[in-house]
């Protein structure tokens, strides 16, 4: 369980993008938050305190306590950061108000640990198709991630999130306990590259076009026409 | 052979534009290690299939790699010494258009320090200036 962060939020009474830009200019990031049954508070926050929390924490996924200086802080899931693409910074975040004793849907970072066999001893490579899953649990049980054993996969084999060894009282699997999370898989060999890259070369150099009638010049040739 | 659509609704197409940022395909999504765009550019097929055997050969065929981007816009180009007019050139080599954001390369199955020099080397066969990102930073 990640410890308790308390945030301090100002309500603001401006809203759309030139507001929000303005915001953005004088160091802070627009944030809302709600809660089922209750109105949205329009709120703002201080980014470099909010990067500062965000840059400490590997997973977006933890209960703060939103101080907005109306009485006693909120306890708020911290639901969705928008980034810039570019610059990474945060632009918008979303704080979802919650109760201690109710459940919450959260997605959890996989980590994988261990060597597996397979990549060691048999020079297969561990592929990772999974890296986050979905599970119900109460706020403060929100784990940073879930860590899964993978030094005993050999070649051929996988584990499910079904094999995740995680406390079932205390966490719902929402994700299907049947899908893949980790694979081993052969290696590559060097012919099966060589042969791709040779039939590439004989394959066509124009592409077929779809719209031209058939017939209608060579570059169409085998069109569907329209 | 370079990468191209296997079939077209049109020969040619309009140049479009560039602007904007990487509106989807802006993070990692496979791989644990990746190359993204800062600037906007056409990049074609021919620099995209460098960059292939680039991040294999530097891997030396470990690991696994996801080309994040696809050259599926046309570009014409007239004859040498050609007078303007009589209508467009023919189709010369296709591109994908890239905008800032947009993840090109992903790589997974090697270690951090392979995955930096193979997307290293494949951002010297670019036109615009990259990062590397990974997915715990």
């Amino acid at each position: 369980m990640v410890e308790q962060i308390t945030i301090k939020a100002r309500v603001r009474e401006q809203t759309g993008p030139s507001a929000a830009r303005r915001l953005r200019r004088s160091g802070r990031v627009p944030a809302v938050i709600y809660r089922a049954g209750k109105k949205a508070r329009l709120l703002d926050l201080d980014a470099h305190e909010l990067e500062n929390i965000l840059h400490h924490h590997t997973g977006e996924n933890f209960v703060m306590d939103v101080d907005i200086g109306e009485g006693r802080p909120r306890k708020a899931l911290l639901k969705e950061v928008q980034h810039d693409v570019v610059t990474g910074r945060p632009l918008h975040v979303d704080f979802y108000e919650v109760s201690m004793k109710e459940r919450v849907h959260v997605t959890v970072a996989l980590e994988l640990s261990g060597e597996p066999l397979g990549v060691t001893q048999q020079g297969g490579v561990l592929e990772q198709l999974l890296h986050e899953v979905e599970v119900e649990c109460l706020p403060g049980d929100i784990p940073e991630s879930f860590s899964v054993d993978v030094s005993g996969l050999k070649i051929g084999q996988h584990i499910t999130v079904g094999d995740l060894p995680i406390d079932t009282d205390k966490y719902g699997l929402i994700t299907g306990a049947d899908v893949v999370l980790a694979a081993v898989a052969a290696p590559r060999v060097q012919e099966e590259v060589e042969a791709a890259a040779e039939e590439a070369e004989a394959g066509v150099t124009e592409p077929e076009v779809i719209s031209e009638k058939k017939g209608e010049g060579s570059e169409a040739e085998g069109g569907e026409g329209s | 052979m370079p990468l191209m659509p296997k079939r077209v609704k049109h020969r040619k197409s309009h140049r479009g534009n560039l602007k904007g940022f990487s509106r989807g395909g802006n993070r990692l999504d496979f791989g644990e290690y990746g190359l993204q765009a800062l600037e906007r550019a056409w990049v074609t097929n021919v620099q995209i299939e460098a960059c292939r055997v680039a991040i294999n050969r530097a891997m030396k065929r470990k690991g696994k790699v996801w080309i994040r981007i696809f050259p599926d816009r046309p570009r014409t180009k007239k004859p040498l010494e050609t007078r303007m007019g009589k209508g467009k050139g023919a189709v010369d080599h296709w591109v994908a258009p890239v905008k800032p954001g947009r993840v090109l390369f992903e790589v997974d199955g090697v270690p951090e320090i392979v995955a930096r020099e193979a997307l290293r080397l494949a951002a010297a066969k670019l036109p615009i200036a990259t990062r590397f990102v990974h997915r715990h930073g």
